[in-house]
């Protein structure tokens, strides 16, 4: 955390005893302190990455198999398709430094002020747009540039942001695991009920956060870490060990993995 | 009104494409600029059939495990089928095939041994670079009315000690 020294405005500096005036007491003029809360404080502590990532879409999963060791593994078929940068962010302009970039083409539905901002940019109309947060302004890429899949490289960690498949209103046992109640010694209609969800007249009421039946599924969901495998640029694809959230068809974040970037 | 899915100049890649307004008796839009896709990948080609027909091609480059798959092929691997696994690197194994679960590439086969006098199990990926080959050794004289074998463990209808009778030497 890079927090200034000095947080006051002025520092009083004593030599030795001596009897002065307060009027001739030396001052020290120091920068303005940076606030903890403040947006550039939160800034200052706040994890980035070096370089943006890619907007990938989930194709499926096949089996990938090591060819020295034989080790199959269960492995998600990524797809990289016309990535390009298509903004910047900037801390003067936005408060924050931000790549802008866009996935696929589509034309159809495009609002105006879109095709303008597409236009600027001198891309083709993009079917997705995200934005990877940075440290420094340095790290940003030219508008234009196309980012393609050996961004990666195989054996790396990445971390692969997605949307997790919608639930609808899901009971307590297949939201939060509880165990329900039991099938029998005279439970009637209520097998799949949460129970108590309390104490008595103290407090009188359901706690904050208490577990309950609601909405699952559909958060953003990030699965950390995941090993790639295979990844081709001609052919634009990425493959990555293991499992990613949401379904066939979705939308996903891919960058460097945050525990490679600490040091 | 506004349409942009009227390109009415297509340049080459990367030129800018006018769209226009058509519909006539209305003030001209602002023309807006719309810029060509990036070429197609894989000439548009699906990419798991091109990742599936890949793999296939790296790890069965002969077609032989596919074809011994293949529910068309008259001579295709069933349960009930003594088969010699062939390793590239260690000896090979025998074993009855009690089940077999297909996943495209993921294809395994359960196999069951009677070895001194101890029932063992063990799944071969069938498409694993390990896996050279896979022979068929023996066949049933008939086959039996379902496809997973689970129901035969430990039963009189298990499977004998198959290396003996096939007349293999296993390996100290």
């Amino acid at each position: 955390m890079r927090l200034p020294q000095l947080l006051y405005g002025r520092i009083f500096m004593r030599t030795k005893a001596m009897l002065t005036s307060p009027a001739s007491i030396p001052f020290l003029e120091t920068s303005a302190p940076v606030l903890k809360k403040s947006p550039e404080g939160k800034r200052l502590v706040r994890e980035f990455l070096t370089r943006p990532g890619l907007i990938g879409v989930k194709r499926g999963m096949v089996s990938f198999y090591n060819e020295a060791t034989g080790e199959k593994y269960p492995a998600t078929v990524l797809e990289i398709d016309q990535v390009e940068v298509v903004h910047n962010k900037t801390l003067s302009k936005d408060g924050y430094i931000a790549a802008q970039v866009g996935y696929g083409f589509k034309v159809k539905n495009q609002t105006k002020s879109l095709l303008g901002h597409y236009a600027t940019a001198k891309v083709s109309p993009k079917e997705k747009l995200v934005e990877f947060q940075l440290r420094e302004e340095s790290q940003l890429l030219p508008v234009g540039t196309q980012l393609k899949a050996d961004l990666f490289e195989i054996g790396q960690l990445v971390d692969v942001q997605g949307v997790t498949k919608g639930k609808g209103f899901a009971g307590v046992m297949k939201r939060w695991g509880f165990s329900g109640l039991p099938a029998s010694h005279g439970v009637s209609l209520a097998h799949r009920s949460a129970g108590s969800t309390g104490q008595n007249t103290s407090p009188a009421r359901v706690l904050p956060g208490k577990k309950m039946a609601g909405r699952m599924g559909a958060i953003h969901n990030t699965i950390k870490n995941l090993e790639v495998l295979d990844c081709s640029a001609e052919n634009g694809y990425i493959v990555v060990k293991g499992h990613v959230s949401g379904p066939k068809g979705s939308y996903v974040k891919i960058q460097d993995a945050k525990s490679t970037l600490r040091p | 009104m506004f349409n942009p899915l009227r390109i009415v100049n297509r340049i080459c890649v990367k030129a800018p494409l006018q769209l226009q307004r058509f519909q006539s008796g209305l003030a001209p839009a602002k023309k807006m600029v719309v810029y060509e896709p990036l070429p197609k990948l894989r000439q548009g080609k699906s990419l798991m059939l091109y990742i599936k027909e890949a793999q296939y091609k790296k790890f069965d480059p002969n077609g032989t495990k596919r074809k011994i798959l293949d529910k068309s092929n008259p001579e295709k691997l069933r349960s009930g089928d003594v088969v010699r696994i062939v390793y590239k690197e260690q000896s090979p194994v025998v074993g009855a095939v009690i089940a077999i679960n297909k996943s495209g590439l993921g294809t395994s086969l359960l196999l069951r041994n009677m070895i001194t006098g101890v029932g063992v199990e063990f799944h071969v990926p069938v498409f694993s670079p390990m896996v050279e080959r896979i022979d068929i050794v023996r066949r049933p004289a008939k086959y039996k009315g379902r496809t997973k074998h689970y129901y035969i463990r430990n039963t009189r209808l298990d499977v004998g000690d198959l290396e003996s009778s096939i007349g293999v030497k296993r390996k100290v």
